[in-house]
């Protein structure tokens, strides 16, 4: 009922949104249909959000109904003053039946998949929940931050606050919400790539092609979501004691290889021979290894996201990114010249300011990269009819009041967000690979190679030419500054010395791609052809991967600088990937089967490449659920209720019988043992990725400190931060060490706590002679097997006259 | 004039004359108001009049509470504890106010027509949900009536000039039931292309922003954000506990009469647009009146509150009197000859299944497989009948009689279980008159021993309601020497050195649901003593004595 109840809230913003998207994205053969998913939550978000911080909505599921109820006035309205609604919906029928369609398969194919592997528990798991609990617990709005009481979150938390409405309007519990809203966006991503390059192919192939058309549609599904790294193939080799040593070596796989005798480094040091009982790889979580391959940073990409199960903001961000990527193709499309003037109607600056500007709120790297293909569709449009000084200014002036709203619309989320990003850095370091680049990103990658063998037939020579010397300023550019300022740095030689020769070889391929791709886009766009965004997009996902190679966003992780930034563009470029490719691959093929093209056959190595690419979805999905054997179940929690009985009932009864406003007290996450000396000592320190702040993260109470390392990524690393940090765990720790059980309460008092969790985690991590001395001081307010819940006494006269 | 008049055949009767319309709408309004006078003297204080009352107290008293949601209807609750301690002058207040929807729904007759209007007012009069909400003190005590009111001078056009001010004061400082009509009005009225705001808009915006205002002032209870109260109203609704029962249990214990007609009469009106393509605007706030209340009550049947099924009946009846009449008209054009004799068979056959189904329902089990199958069989002939009278088109129209019979008494089955209040899930949890009892022996103990009543923080907002106006009380989770009398959770050990004070005392009762469904809710249809009423156990402790 949980799983139906989501399904039909996401299906009602996504239809309350369908005016909307008819007015935005009528050009489109499914008037955006695909596209309402994001577009109603990100708009329902925005409303519950704002009108939260304004006191007009309380904390609880009705102000969710409010938002949502709100969505559906501004439908309204958008419909009564849209003659060309009745029309558009006629029209729309059979796409609305299909974008239905294939939202509900996705959606309940992925619950079901879910369904065998729920828990919440690994890796970042319980961050997430902890997040989403917080958007839907937090007493006050900005909300929160669970994991440092008293303090107001400081994270791009907007996916969370989506999946809250969607999981308060079902009336599901949050550690069901957690894995619907998965599910949610899978199916929300699928709808809006089909959506997106159906529209694109049938822009490029007119009606005779739709039947191609579809066929994007459906490669561009594939693509994203069921398509993964090469290097599963080599892992399933290896697993079956066939793996072919040279070729291993070759593509720099042979660390999968089971280890010599005398060798143990960048090799597989588990037992020889066969490691697998099945005919998938069965080892622990062996797909996880492969998003690491590239030293020094994660490669992930869509499908292992969604394997994994962690509910991140990059993840959540998919669908609105392809509707920002969908705006801006709706901007190109048209036909008017985009001034300051078309603000004499406001509505779709305003809608453009809060799409983008909701890009920064739900995941800040995506912001810049999005915001910048708007404007290039906007510059595009205008250059059209007009010089290209002219259209500059014109689409700076028109961009500018939706820039604008994009920031005053999330001042309140801005006034509280402390970004942990210090500068922009050239990296000095080894460079990727060009055989894991191609193993990670080849699946992807091929069908933009698909594209410039037809992308360029119709241009003329000479003129293409003249486009190829100005777009090689693409690559050019970012290279120079980067050769400029480690010269200036006096590190041009590590960095020439430091990124190895296959590190100048991917980034040359990179930038050959990049050249390739710009050119396209300008010979396209100058020739008005349909194919010009389908190269824009390409372009795009090749200069992020190319300058990802080039430069870093420095923040807290200096031993590894460039992991975010790499993992973080290279995700963007991944989704763009998908959307090019799979229009270029549509594209060629119908080629092939009309006219025989030559280029067309390309597209044939193309598929089997990105065919090689989905094995890794064939061998990892029945790895993460064991075959699908065992129990299924949606509660992310489930398991716990197995495992220990007595938190899971003390985590349901605080969820039900705590206010939201109560600050809890339970394990910092540091360990302390007696020394021989009978003193007490720290004898591990580590707090994140452990059950620090567990009860917190389930509830949305807050705790005066949870994953400290974390709160140092979301605050920064100043030394007062980590003062603080510090201080708040010693306070913590010191309430359970207390020598002197009197000083408890008043320690809680210190705390601003009125509640103190006593269960497995704190009977591990602290002498239990004090706990045991508890009951003298505090009042015990639940009880189950070996799990306490104490409260402060009470103390209070009041008048009832 | 004078040969007209004197061509008329001479009343034998010189008096005054009143038509038999005019009678029939004097009655239903008698009736209307007269099911309201139970709940406002004997309906026990419970769910939401029980959170609402502790507000309003708490706030004529000075205190700080969440309870308290400035509505105008709960600040003048609000205002009269500062004369009493009772809940009647505003339950009397609600009540008088309620008592102006028939007048509403008569000024509806151009609408819905005559007789379409007076179904209307029946249907209201007997909706159980309503009687409940109009003669009692919640926060929405004003809320059926200003809607009827709002509903009236929409539906017909009317001009309020400055009036709207006023209306709009009153929706922002009414609970949800005015904003969901004023939704579905700015709904139907946007979806009909109106592209400029009309001056009455700006007017009824400037007395809701007004409205709006005069809640965040919290009756001088210090300012916290702003508070729109329908808004609060819609959120409590949905986390508060108004009720034991889940929403849809209620919809199933009560609202079915109401619900099903008018589901079916939604269909009807449905196909109709669909036949004709003419959409009057009346046609389209009500259906966008319906779609918002009934999504309201589709999203809230897992919560625990009757008030989305109270918003719902008001647009139901609406839609269903207009169509109820018409049905009736219908019927008298019948064949009736052939349809009563097959009629009565059907109510014959029908009569004996339910014979036995009573009977199930009385002892809360199916009867053996011989019993099964007389009942499969007997209902299968009256539905063979009732085929046969569909199937013929001059007699299918009579089939009305009984499908409106059979709605109109489970209806009043529903209505007197709201009117003639008892221990029933719709008023459930309630404070019992034994939570006042137990405050008064209380205070006579402190009196007579001195000290202090010391009650546990568990059961702090549980005492607010009955222990109005008892001085100061001592909340302590830990037993004081200081207390006279200690009220203590039940489950909890008694605190040391005291004795217990005889009697099984309880600060709140909870009405059960029936739990085997269909059969004991037929069962409680008919018996309403069937439920079990779950007490919340107090323990009262005293000083021992030397």
């Amino acid at each position: 009922m949980s799983v139906i109840a989501f399904w039909a809230v996401a299906m009602l913003v996504g239809g309350l949104a369908l005016p909307i998207a008819f007015v935005l994205f009528r050009r489109m053969p499914d008037a955006g249909a695909g596209l309402a998913f994001p577009l109603g939550l990100v708009l329902v978000g925005y409303g519950y959000f704002i009108l939260r911080v304004a006191t007009v909505l309380p904390q609880g599921r009705g102000g969710y109904l409010v938002a949502i109820a709100l969505l559906a006035l501004v439908s309204c309205a958008v419909a009564g003053r849209d003659r060309r609604f009745a029309s558009t919906f006629r029209r729309s029928v059979p796409a609305l039946l299909t974008v239905s369609g294939l939202f509900g398969m996705l959606f309940f194919a992925f619950t079901a998949f879910r369904s065998f592997t729920p828990e919440i528990g690994g890796t970042e798991q319980p961050m997430d929940l902890m997040y989403l609990n917080a958007t839907l617990q937090s007493p006050d709005y900005p909300p929160t931050d669970p994991w440092l009481a008293g303090e107001e979150a400081s994270y791009y938390y907007f996916g969370y606050l989506q999946i809250g409405v969607l999981t308060a309007a079902a009336n599901v519990p949050t550690s069901v919400g957690y894995n619907l809203g998965l599910a949610y966006t899978f199916a929300a991503a699928g709808t809006a790539i089909a959506s997106l390059a159906y529209a694109m192919a049938r822009r490029i192939l007119g009606s005779r092609g739709q039947r191609w058309a579809v066929w994007a549609g459906g490669l561009a599904v594939a693509l994203l979501l069921f398509t993964g790294s090469l290097a599963a193939i080599f892992e399933w080799g290896a697993a079956h004691g066939e793996a072919n040593a040279a070729a291993y070596r070759a593509f720099d796989m042979d660390w999968r290889i089971s280890c010599d005798l005398d060798e143990r480094e960048y090799c597989y040091d588990g037992p020889a021979g066969d490691r697998t009982d099945a005919w998938y790889p069965t080892e622990f979580f062996w797909w996880f290894s492969l998003t690491r391959i590239v030293p020094g940073t994660i490669s992930e990409f869509p499908l292992f996201s969604f394997i994994l199960g962690d509910l991140h903001p990059h993840v959540m961000a998919i669908p609105l990114v392809l509707l920002a990527v969908g705006l801006a193709m709706a901007v190109w499309q048209g036909r008017s010249r985009l001034s300051l003037g078309s603000h004499r109607r406001p509505w779709f600056g305003l809608l453009l300011g809060l799409v983008f500007g909701a890009l920064a709120f739900q995941n800040a790297w995506d912001v810049i990269t999005f915001s910048g293909l708007l404007a290039l569709a906007v510059l595009a449009r205008n250059a059209r009819t007009g010089g290209l000084r002219r259209a500059l200014r014109d689409s700076a002036l028109f961009l500018g009041p939706p820039a604008l709203v994009g920031i005053a619309a999330y001042l309140p989320w801005y006034a509280g967000f402390s970004s942990q990003a210090e500068g922009i850095f050239p990296y000095i370091g080894a460079g990727s690979l060009p055989t894991h680049a191609f193993l990670h990103f080849g699946p992807v990658l091929v069908g933009t190679a698909v594209l410039f063998a037809w992308a360029f037939k119709a241009t003329d020579r000479r003129a293409l030419a003249d486009f190829a010397t100005i777009s090689l300023w693409a690559p050019l550019v970012p290279f120079f500054v980067w050769l400029l300022v480690t010269t200036g740095r006096g590190e041009l030689q590590d960095a020439i010395d430091g990124r190895g020769g296959g590190g100048w070889v991917t980034l040359a391929v990179f930038a050959a791609g990049a050249w390739a791709a710009a050119t396209a886009t300008l010979s396209l766009t100058a020739g008005r052809r349909a194919a010009a965004p389908v190269a824009a997009v390409a372009a795009a996902a090749l200069l992020l991967l190319y300058g990802s190679e080039l430069f870093y966003v420095g923040d807290v992780f200096d031993s590894v600088p460039r992991l975010n930034t790499v993992f973080k563009l290279s995700y963007q470029a991944w989704i763009l990937l998908s959307l090019g490719g799979a229009v270029a691959i549509a594209v060629a093929l119908e080629g092939a089967a009309r006219r025989r093209a030559w280029s067309g056959w390309l597209a044939v190595p193309a598929v089997l490449v990105a065919a090689g690419g989905m094995l890794f979805a064939l061998f990892a999905i029945p790895n993460r659920t064991d075959g699908f054997e065992g129990e299924t179940a949606i509660d992310g929690l489930a398991y716990l209720a197995r495992t220990d009985p007595g938190e899971y009932a003390l985590t349901r009864w605080m969820s039900e019988n705590v206010d939201p406003g109560d600050v809890i007290i339970e394990a910092s996450g540091r360990t302390w043992r007696r020394g021989q000396d009978g003193r007490l000592a720290v004898t591990d320190a580590g707090s994140d990725y452990t059950d620090s702040g567990r009860i917190s993260a389930r509830t949305g109470l807050a705790t005066p400190i949870g994953w400290y390392f974390h709160e140092v990524q979301w605050r920064g690393q100043s030394a007062a931060n980590r003062a603080e940090f510090t201080r708040r765990q010693d306070l913590v720790d010191g309430i359970y060490l207390a020598e002197d059980v009197s000083a408890v309460a008043a320690k809680m008092r210190e705390a601003g706590a009125r509640y103190l969790v006593v269960g497995r985690a704190e009977q591990t991590r602290y002498p239990t002679e004090t706990l045991e001395r508890l009951d003298g001081v505090l009042d015990v307010a639940f009880e189950s097997g070996n799990v306490r819940l104490y409260r402060l006494p009470e103390r209070e006269v009041v008048t009832t006259s | 004039m004078k040969a007209q008049h004197s061509s008329r055949p001479r009343s034998t009767f010189d008096g005054p004359s009143i038509s038999a319309g005019t009678l029939a709408w004097l009655a239903v309004g008698v009736a209307f108001a007269a099911l309201r006078i139970g709940p406002v003297l004997n309906a026990p204080v419970a769910g939401a009049e029980l959170e609402h009352l502790s507000g309003a107290w708490q706030a004529s008293i000075g205190n700080a509470d969440a309870r308290l949601i400035p509505t105008l209807f709960q600040s003048l609750t609000a205002l009269s504890f500062l004369f009493t301690t009772s809940e009647l002058p505003a339950r009397v207040t609600a009540l008088v106010a309620t008592a102006t929807i028939p007048f509403a729904i008569y000024g509806m007759r151009p609408v819905l027509g005559n007789a379409g209007a007076l179904v209307s007012l029946v249907l209201l009069a007997l909706d159980p949900f309503g009687i409940l909400l109009g003669g009692t003190a919640t926060a929405m005590g004003f809320d059926l009536a200003i809607t009827a009111w709002l509903a009236m001078v929409v539906l017909r056009r009317a001009d309020l000039r400055w009036g709207w001010v006023g209306a709009g004061f009153l929706v922002a400082t009414a609970g949800p039931l005015p904003l969901l009509f004023c939704g579905a009005w700015a709904a139907a009225s946007l979806t009909r292309g109106v592209r400029r705001p009309t001056a009455s808009t700006g007017l009824l915006l400037t007395g809701f922003v007004l409205g709006v205002v005069f809640a965040t002032a919290r009756l001088g209870a210090g300012l916290d954000g702003l508070v729109v109260p329908p808004i609060d109203l819609i959120a409590a609704s949905a986390n508060d506990a108004w009720a034991t029962a889940k929403t849809v249990d209620l919809v199933a214990l009560y609202g079915l009469p109401l619900l099903l007609p008018g589901l079916a009469a939604l269909l009807w009106r449905l196909r109709e647009w669909y036949r004709t393509a003419e959409t009057p605007p009346e046609s389209r706030t009500l259906m966008a009146w319906l779609a918002i209340t009934g999504g309201w009550l589709v999203f809230s049947l897992a919560d625990n509150s009757p008030l989305p099924a109270a918003a719902l009946a008001l647009p139901l009846a609406l839609l269903l009197g207009p169509a109820v009449a018409r049905l009736v008209g219908a019927a008298g054009r019948a064949e009736w000859r052939l349809a009563g004799l097959l009629l009565a068979g059907a109510a014959i056959f029908g009569g004996i299944a339910l014979a036995y189904a009573l009977d199930w329902a009385r002892l809360e089990k199916v009867g053996n497989a011989a019993d099964q199958f007389r009942v499969a069989g007997f209902a299968a002939l009256m539905v063979a009948i009732l085929v046969v009278i569909a199937l013929r088109r001059e007699t299918r129209a009579a089939l009305a009689v009984p499908g409106l019979a059979a709605g109109l008494a489970l209806l009043l089955a529903v209505s007197f279980a709201s009117a003639i209040p008892g221990e029933e899930p719709l008023t459930s949890p309630y404070a019992p008159e034994q939570a006042r009892a137990l405050r008064d022996a209380a205070i006579a103990i402190r009196e007579r021993d001195g000290g202090v009543i010391q009650v546990h923080p568990s059961l702090k907002e549980a005492t607010t309601w009955p222990f109005r106006d008892s001085g100061d009380l001592f909340l302590a989770s830990r037993h004081d020497p200081a207390a006279a009398v200690v009220i203590w959770p039940a489950e909890l050990p008694p605190p040391a050195g005291l004795q217990r004070l005889e009697g099984n005392w309880a600060l709140t009762r909870k009405v059960q649901t029936p739990t085997n469904r269909v059969l004991q809710g037929v069962h409680w249809l008919f018996d309403r003593n069937t439920l079990a009423v779950r007490p919340q156990p107090v323990a009262v402790y005293t000083r021992a004595k030397p």
